[in-house]
């Protein structure tokens, strides 16, 4: 029997007159309330089978209270009177134990312009639907004499936010994701997926990529450290564009002097354009932020100039000029995020991309990427499931992975071809970046 | 875990003890009702020894003490590590020297411990801690604690600019 598992959400009319009705009892001079809900399931895979479901329905309310330059935040995850009350008397006793300090102001109202990040088909996804991918998954790789991990999650939520002074905001969105190692006995492959839509996800075409890559990554030699000319595949691209993010494109990090970013400077090669568009339906579009401002396209790199940064309530408080609507829950130490990433793509097919190097690596993602000078924009992190030596324009034979320390600027300065298609690549963490494989002249494999 | 520099044993959970056979040591966590419990490294401590920092830093000719980390990334596999540091100092002659910006050291994690030859003793033995380490698919926070002293590793690859 077919199990139904629609996504179940609060309605629009009475999320909205909880929020109203928490603003109107709050005895602070200014309140924010910020409601997160969400119905997720997840499946996960192992051996060629099934081996975990977890599936999670939940709500968080976030009050943030400011008395006599006081700030006070509480949460609590239950919509009802008796939790607003609890929740308000909470932020506010917060508030009147903090030290009179500078308050991160709130906006005003403002006109959002809707996205579409909604789609009934993920919000009704089975188990029995997750467990027919899974499974094609699974079986294609038992019949390659190989073995399937990975996890495939569907969620459907939504997000809304008011404050005192008039702001509401609501957007409801789905997500479906899906990632998969495939294992022999002497090496591994990687894929992934994700979209709003789950029906975009092809379980025949990620079967494929992650068996093929498993297939030709058995049995790496090691090859020499040293700097080499690269193809980066998307996955690897996209981490590279979030670190970039996490370090330097927040204005933040510019008031602090801890960013590589020098607006009005060459900073990368001229291939390179890189912006942030909440309003982009081939992204992960999301209208506003978590302080209430819609959110605006910034661009941040253009034709390698550093041309542009993201600004919260905070930061743009301070530079004289209105937030972009990149806003974290406020107050917070991390500052201004840019979270829906795009890279400007180029011309040349996948393939191509390797057809005259002499002799370089192909790397399809990174591993446990951190930070090692964020104003030089150097990071460290490994190769991971599939890096192969190229030879006069071809892979020649897998190789054992391996770390990098290399400045992304530096890197991306030798930028050499981008191929036209993309690929969406939503974090493990918040946003997602729609990307293009590269090929870059020098990249510094450390050991 | 590890005992006279041999791996003894595991940390596990009740379903890895059965597979070898043993009975749980429990060190499975969950940060919240929501989430299925993991195997975490909440209490792995080094055992003191019978050397101090003083000392160690008095016999060594040509080193570098790093004092606070502030980055990890390490290899699927555990093995190949990169860190970096918040504080470290130049050693040369057996004495601390000028304070160095941003030292990284890096190795492959059994030859980094077998190059591990003196460590501080109980004195010089604390708990640190660390909030955030992350672990899961979804992602769960966890607080772990290291018990440990001051120790010196030889021969260590230290730096990464050219």
């Amino acid at each position: 029997m077919k199990s139904m598992e629609i996504a179940r959400l609060t309605a629009d009319g009475e999320l909205k007159q909880f929020m109203s009705g928490l603003l109107e009892r709050s005895p602070a001079q200014q309140t924010e309330v910020m409601v997160t809900e969400w119905d997720s399931a997840l499946t996960r895979f192992a051996n060629n089978g099934i081996h975990q479901n977890v599936a999670e329905r939940n709500v968080s309310v976030r009050v943030r209270v400011v008395k006599d330059r006081r700030t006070g935040v509480a949460s609590i995850n239950q919509l009802n009177e008796a939790a607003a009350t609890d929740v308000l008397k909470r932020a506010v006793a917060i508030a009147d134990l903090q030290p009179r300090s500078e308050v991160v102001p709130m906006p005003g109202p403002a006109t959002a312009r809707p996205v579409e990040a909604w789609s009934d088909a993920t919000a009704a996804v089975t188990p029995e639907e997750r467990a027919d991918f899974v499974q094609t998954v699974c079986a294609k790789a038992g019949q390659a004499g190989l073995k399937a991990f990975g996890a495939y999650s569907t969620s459907a939520g939504q997000f809304a936010i008011a404050n005192s002074l008039g702001v509401f905001h609501h957007q409801r969105s789905t997500q479906a994701t899906v990632n998969s190692v495939v294992m022999g006995d002497a090496g591994s492959g990687y894929a992934d997926r994700g979209a709003i839509d789950v029906r975009e996800l092809d379980k025949n075409e990620l079967a494929t990529e992650v068996i093929e890559k498993a297939q030709r990554n058995q049995n790496a030699q090691p090859v020499e450290p040293g700097i080499y000319e690269v193809v980066l595949e998307e996955y690897a691209v996209a981490e590279m564009l979030e670190f970039m993010s996490f370090m330097g494109f927040g204005a933040l990090a510019v008031q602090e002097e801890r960013s590589f970013m020098k607006l009005g400077e060459k900073i990368t090669g001229d291939q390179v354009s890189i912006w942030d568009d909440g309003l982009d339906r081939t992204g992960i579009p999301a209208s506003f932020d978590f302080e209430g401002v819609p959110k605006q396209r910034v661009d941040l790199i253009t034709g390698g100039v550093a041309s542009g940064l993201v600004y919260d309530m905070q930061t743009a408080t301070k530079a004289g000029r209105e937030s972009t609507g990149h806003g974290l829950p406020a107050p917070n130490t991390e500052g201004p995020f840019a979270v829906n990433l795009f890279m400007k793509p180029g011309s040349a097919a996948k393939a191509d991309l390797m057809s005259d190097i002499k002799r370089g690596i192909w790397v399809t993602r990174f591993w446990y990427v951190r930070v090692v000078h964020p104003k030089l924009s150097i990071i460290t992190g490994m190769t991971r499931e599939g890096t192969f030596l190229i030879e006069n324009g071809r892979i020649t034979r897998p190789v054992k992975d391996l770390r990098f320390t290399q400045s992304i600027l530096e890197a991306l300065k030798g930028t050499l071809a981008l191929t036209r298609s993309t690929k969406l690549q939503v974090s493990e963490y918040i946003g997602a970046s729609r990307v293009p494989a590269v090929r870059l002249k020098a990249f510094d494999f450390t050991s | 875990l590890i005992k006279d520099g041999l791996f003894v044993g595991y940390l596990t959970s009740r379903e890895t003890a059965s597979v070898l056979g043993q009975q749980s040591n429990g060190t499975m966590r969950a940060d919240g009702w929501n989430r299925i419990p993991l195997i975490r490294m909440t209490n792995v401590n080094l055992e003191p020894g019978d050397s101090s920092l003083e000392r160690m830093i008095a016999e060594t000719r040509d080193g570098i003490y790093m004092a606070t980390n502030r980055s990890w990334s390490i290899d699927d596999k555990r093995l190949n590590f990169q860190f970096g540091t918040q504080l470290a100092y130049e050693i040369l002659d057996g004495k601390r020297g000028r304070m160095l910006k941003n030292a990284t050291y890096a190795g492959i994690t059994p030859e980094f411990w077998n190059s591990c030859d003196a460590v501080g003793g109980r004195s010089e033995w604390r708990v640190w801690g660390l909030a955030n380490c992350g672990k899961g698919q979804p992602p769960q926070v966890a607080h772990v604690a290291h018990g440990a002293a001051p120790a010196r590793f030889q021969h260590v690859k230290v730096g990464i600019l050219k």
